[in-house]
C-alpha cells in the first residue's frame, strides 16, 4: 500500500466546495462555526459540497481542503462589533477570524500559500470566511449567547448564496 | 517615569498572550511579565457529567494538544474505576500518543523554531516563517515536512477515529482493536515518519549546531536558568510519554523526588500571582521563593529538555545516540540552556518516531482484547502523561454513580509559567539597553519563551481575533509609539 497516497487521498475529484466550521463547542460562542456547519449539513445542499468540522486551522486544514476548488470557513470573530454581526472576509482578511490567525503553526492564508507552493493545483483557489461576532469565548459552556446563536441562519444564508451562485471554476 | 513595551499578542504560538516589558528612565528593563487570558468554569462545566465523557470533552479544551488530553483523561478514568487496560489497549494508547507527539514536535520545529535559527533571529519578520524556511531549505524538504506531519496525523486517526477529535480511549482501554490491515498501514507510515524524524535531528545538528551564531545563542547565558526539572520516567529511568513515575531533579541533577501520579498534590502546589490569571505550579517541598532560579527555589521546568534532564536515557537506539550527543556537547547534566529545548525536542521526536514504529511492529498490538470494562465503584483518580509540552495531570473525583464532582487539571504550559517569565525577563534585560528596541530585538526576546513551545490555548485559549501586527510602547501609562511588527506567520 502506498501510505503517502493514502494520506493525501482525501480530495474527491467530484467534490468542489468544502465548508468547514471551526471552533470549540465547549467554549460558548467559540464553537459557533461548528454549530453552523452542523446545521448546514442537515440542509439540502448543491451537489459537490462537503461540510466538515475542525478545532483550529493551520496546516491541518490542508488535510481537509486538499482536492477542493473552493473553501468556505465559518468561524467566530472578535472585532468589538455587536455580538451576532456577520463579517464576510476574503483575501488576507480571512486571518482576522478567531481560529484562522496566528495559530500554532501558520495562519489560513499562510497555510494555503504553503499548500499551493508545495502541492500545486490541489489546493482551493477561492477562500471565503463567514465570521460571526462572538460575545464570550472564555467561559466553558455548551450554549451560546442568544444574539450569536440567532446569527447562525444569517451566516448560513451567506454561505448558501455563495454555494448557489458559484460558477464552475 | 516608566516605559512599557507590550508585545501583544505573542506571535507564533497558539492562544492569546502578551508580554509587558517595563523600562526605567534609562531605558533598561525593570521587569517583564507574560500575560495570558483566563478560561473560566471548566470544573463547573464538568460537574454532574458521567466521568467517561471527559476523554471526549477534554480534547476540546485545546486544538493543539487534543491527543494528550484524550489519553491523560482516559488514564484518570482508569484510576477512578480502578481498572488497568489490557496490553493491547495500553499499547494502542502509547502508539497514539507517540504519533501525536511526533506531529507536535515536528510542527513546532519547522514552523516556529527553525526560522529563528536557519533564517536568522534578525531576518525580516515577513520572511522568518515557514514559507521563508521552505525557500531556504527547498520545496522537497517542505513537502517532506507536510508529508511527515500528515503521516503522524493519519496514524492517530486510524487508532482514535480522528486526530483532532479522538474518541477511542475509554475507561479500561480502547473502544476498538486494530485490524491487521490497519496495523500494516501504520507500520509502513511509522517507518517513513521515523526516518524523517531522524533527518530532522540531523538537520538541527548540522545546520543549527554547525552555525557559529546559532550555537553561541544556544550556549549563551542570555537564555539560561538553573532550575529544577520534572518529567515521567519508566522503571529503568528512561523518558516515557505514556506512563511511569514523575522524577524531579535539582539544578545539580540529583533526584529529589520520584512519585506516582496519585501523589502529585504532595509534591506540587500552585501559586496565585496578582499579575497573571495563570496559576504557577511549584515544588511544594522546596518552597516558593518567587520568580527565581537556583536550588532553593521551587520553580521547575517541564517539556523536552526537562524530560531528558530527569531521565537516565532514551528507550530507543537512535534517540539514545542523540541524547548522548546532547549531553556530551554541553559536558554536563542537567543542561540549563533554554534554547537547547529545541534540540531535546528533536531527539524526543526521533524517540516518538521510533516508538511508533516499534509499537506498530508489536504483534500484540492487534490483539482483539483492548478493554477491561470497569465494574468497580468509581471514586477518585489521577491520570498523568507527558504531553508534547510537558507533564499533564488530570485529577477527577466522582460520586458512586460515576458523576463528576471535582476536576483538577495541571497543564504543561502552566508548569513552565514561572520559568517562561524568568526567561523573558532575563533575555529582555540583557538585550534591551538604553531603551533601544526594534522588531529584531524583540524577536530575540520572544525566542526565550518560544523554546518552551507554550500552548496558551491549553492554559487559556486561542482568541487573536484582531490583527496582531503591533508592538505598543507606553510611557507613564500613555501610548507614545506604535511599532508595526512584521507578522511571523506566513
Amino acid at each position: 500500500m502506498d501510505a503517502g497516497r493514502q494520506v493525501w487521498s482525501r480530495g474527491r475529484r467530484s467534490v468542489r466546495t468544502l465548508v468547514v466550521g471551526i471552533g470549540s463547542t465547549i467554549l460558548g460562542d467559540d464553537g459557533v462555526g461548528v454549530h453552523a456547519a452542523r446545521r448546514l449539513r442537515e440542509r439540502d445542499l448543491p451537489e459537490g459540497v462537503d461540510v466538515e468540522e475542525a478545532g483550529i486551522a493551520g496546516l491541518g486544514l490542508l488535510d481537509l481542503a486538499l482536492g477542493y476548488d473552493r473553501l468556505i470557513v465559518i468561524d467566530a470573530i472578535l472585532t468589538g462589533a455587536a455580538p451576532g454581526t456577520i463579517h464576510v472576509l476574503e483575501g488576507n482578511d480571512v486571518a482576522r477570524a478567531a481560529h484562522l490567525g496566528p495559530a500554532h503553526e501558520a495562519d489560513l492564508p499562510g497555510s494555503l500559500d504553503i499548500g499551493r507552493k508545495l502541492l500545486g493545483a490541489a489546493m482551493p483557489r477561492e477562500v471565503l470566511v463567514v465570521a460571526i461576532e462572538a460575545a464570550d469565548v472564555t467561559t466553558f459552556s455548551e450554549s451560546m449567547n442568544d444574539d450569536v446563536e440567532a446569527a447562525i441562519p444569517r451566516a448560513l444564508a451567506q454561505v448558501e448564496e455563495r454555494l448557489r451562485g458559484a460558477r464552475d471554476p | 517615569m516608566k516605559e512599557t513595551i507590550t508585545i501583544d499578542p505573542i506571535t507564533r504560538l497558539e492562544g492569546h498572550g502578551r508580554i509587558d516589558i517595563l523600562l526605567d528612565d534609562a531605558g533598561n528593563v525593570l521587569d517583564a511579565y507574560l500575560q495570558v487570558v483566563e478560561l473560566r468554569g471548566f470544573e463547573k462545566f464538568c460537574q454532574g457529567r458521567p466521568v467517561e465523557e471527559l476523554p471526549r470533552i477534554t480534547p476540546k479544551i485545546c486544538g493543539v494538544c487534543p491527543g494528550a488530553h484524550h489519553i491523560a483523561s482516559a488514564k484518570a478514568c482508569d484510576a477512578v474505576y480502578g481498572v488497568e487496560p489490557p496490553p493491547a489497549g495500553r499499547k494502542l494508547r502509547e502508539l497514539f500518543l507517540n504519533a501525536h507527539i511526533a506531529h507536535s514536535h515536528l510542527l513546532h520545529f519547522f514552523a516556529l523554531a527553525a526560522p529563528d535559527f536557519l533564517l536568522g533571529a534578525e531576518a525580516p519578520a515577513a520572511r522568518r516563517n515557514l514559507l521563508g524556511l521552505i525557500d531556504a531549505l527547498g520545496e522537497e524538504t517542505g513537502r517532506a515536512v507536510l508529508r511527515a506531519r500528515g503521516l503522524a496525523q493519519k496514524i492517530q486517526a486510524i487508532i482514535a477515529g480522528h486526530a483532532i477529535h479522538p474518541v477511542a480511549a475509554l475507561p479500561g482501554g480502547m473502544a476498538k482493536p486494530l485490524c491487521a490491515d490497519e496495523r500494516a498501514a501504520i507500520e509502513e507510515m511509522a517507518a517513513e515518519l521515523a526516518a524523517f524524524c531522524e533527518q530532522a535531528l540531523a538537520l538541527f545538528e548540522t545546520r543549527v549546531l554547525g552555525d557559529r551564531t546559532c550555537a553561541a545563542a544556544i550556549e549563551s547565558d542570555t537564555y539560561c536558568h538553573e532550575t529544577h526539572y520534572a518529567g515521567l520516567v519508566d522503571p529503568a529511568g528512561r523518558v516515557n510519554f505514556y506512563d511511569g513515575k514523575v522524577r524531579v531533579v535539582a539544578p545539580d541533577g540529583n533526584e529529589i523526588a520520584l512519585f506516582a501520579a496519585q501523589d502529585y498534590l504532595e509534591h506540587i502546589a500552585e501559586r496565585v500571582v496578582p499579575w497573571s490569571y495563570l496559576k504557577i505550579p511549584y515544588l511544594k517541598k522546596v518552597g516558593w521563593q518567587g520568580l527565581t532560579d537556583g536550588a532553593r527555589s521551587g520553580v521547575y521546568r517541564v517539556n523536552s529538555l526537562a524530560r531528558l534532564n530527569v531521565a537516565s536515557g532514551m528507550a530507543t537506539p537512535r534517540a539514545q545516540e542523540g541524547y548522548e550527543r546532547l549531553f556530551a556537547r554541553f559536558g554536563k547534566k542537567p543542561v540549563h540552556h533554554t534554547l537547547a529545548y529545541h534540540w531535546a525536542r528533536l531527539i524526543e521526536c526521533l524517540f516518538a518516531g521510533e516508538e511508533t514504529l516499534r509499537l506498530a511492529r508489536d504483534p500484540e498490538i492487534a490483539d482483539a482484547r483492548v478493554r477491561v470494562v470497569p465494574s468497580g465503584t468509581p471514586k477518585e483518580g489521577v491520570g498523568v502523561v507527558e504531553a508534547a509540552r510537558g507533564t499533564l495531570y488530570h485529577h477527577y473525583r466522582t460520586n458512586s454513580q460515576g458523576m463528576v464532582e471535582a476536576v483538577n487539571l495541571i497543564v504543561a504550559t502552566a508548569q513552565n509559567n514561572a520559568a517562561m517569565n524568568m526567561s523573558v525577563k532575563k533575555a529582555a534585560a540583557e538585550l534591551i539597553r538604553g531603551g533601544e528596541v526594534d522588531e529584531r530585538l524583540l524577536n530575540r526576546v520572544e525566542m526565550a519563551f518560544r523554546a518552551y513551545d507554550p500552548c496558551l490555548a491549553c492554559a487559556t485559549h486561542a482568541l487573536p481575533g484582531r490583527m496582531p501586527f503591533e508592538v505598543r510602547l507606553y510611557r507613564g501609562g500613555g501610548l507614545v509609539r506604535t511599532l508595526s511588527r512584521g507578522f511571523s506567520c506566513p
